[in-house]
């Protein structure tokens, strides 16, 4: 297998992980105000598993971002995970910017799990984008 | 790995520790999800740590000096982590947001095992004598760290397996540092 198709397969695979997230968190949301602060908790606290919240706005935005990392690996056009990666900065901008207001909750409901999930979303489709740049560069000299 | 007695040539027997450990592809999976279940472990606690007014982390801490495990460290925390107990604070969460956040990718795993392994190490010294926790569970903390070091764990399902041709295809200093990293 070729470094690009490795590299294309780690989009996909963490597109879906950003997709099957946000999808939960737009289930547990439901019925919620639409940028509730507090955002609704999609994993498990019974058994310690505190993942991450999300209101509709933050869920949307996140099935938004990971479909478009996830096709940028679908359809071998690594440097389309720019976007996501973006996206995924500015949500955890947004939520830093706003717990340095002095408040614990926000615009996309996120907490803590969310913007750690967020700064992993924005390194991955960010190092597999300069990857692939990096990788056609190589390619280019040799 | 076992190690291999060899015959000498004056007949006495020496043991062989250089014998590398090959790790079939079934082996190298379980190493990769053992380090995604220790980002997870990171993440999944990122939710007590957060501004403004990090409440719950403040607690643990005074743990630290309430509950000493070790001496130096319950002086340290009690004079120089609670009195500027804000920096503090916002570099845990952002050392703990890297740490979940590159163990799941498997970037630079390396480092962030061993960055894994110091933090699990201070939180046992805060916290391991407290009423009710378990100090075994951050000497596990730390091993499971150790482990994901050891193994190099990022080289399966991670970022580091494409980051490494490149790194060493680049003849460069922080290539070569890089390089360890992962």
């Amino acid at each position: 297998m070729s470094l690009l198709e490795k590299l294309s397969r780690y989009q996909v695979a963490w597109g879906t992980v950003g997709l099957i997230a946000g999808l939960f968190g737009l289930f547990h949301s439901r019925g919620l105000a639409f940028t509730w602060a507090r955002g609704a908790e999609t994993g498990l606290p019974h058994y310690e598993l505190h993942w991450m919240t999300y209101n509709t706005l933050g869920a949307l935005v996140a099935v938004a971002l990971a479909a478009i990392g996830g096709a940028a690996g679908a359809t071998r056009r690594p440097a389309l995970g720019w976007v996501p990666a973006a996206g995924f900065a500015l949500i955890a901008l947004q939520t830093l910017l706003q717990w340095r207001t002095g408040k614990g909750d926000n615009l996309f409901g996120s907490t803590g799990p969310t913007f750690g999930f967020s700064i992993a979303l924005m390194l991955a489709f960010a190092a597999t984008a300069f990857l692939a740049g990096l990788f056609a560069a190589l390619e280019t000299e040799h | 790995m076992a190690d291999t007695e060899i015959p000498e040539a004056d007949g006495r027997a020496s043991v062989a520790h250089d014998e590398p450990l090959v790790l079939g592809p079934a082996s190298r999976r379980v190493l990769a999800l053992v380090r995604i279940v220790v980002g997870v472990l990171w993440l999944s606690n990122l939710g007590w740590k957060t501004p403004p007014h990090f409440g719950v982390l403040r607690n643990y801490v005074r743990d630290a000096v309430d509950h000493p495990v070790f001496g130096p460290y319950a002086w340290l925390a009690e004079h120089v982590i609670l009195r500027h107990f804000g920096p503090f604070a916002w570099m845990v969460l952002f050392v703990e947001s890297l740490l979940a956040a590159c163990l799941m990718l498997g970037l630079c795993t390396r480092l962030f095992g061993i960055i894994g392994a110091i933090q699990a190490a201070f939180i046992g010294l805060s916290v391991a004598f407290t009423p009710g926790e378990w100090p075994w569970s951050y000497y596990l903390m730390v091993a499971v760290h150790v482990v994901v070091v050891a193994t190099a764990a990022g080289r399966t399902w991670g970022l580091d397996e494409l980051l490494r041709p490149v790194l060493r295809a680049r003849r460069s200093r922080l290539s070569a540092l890089l390089l360890r990293c992962t």
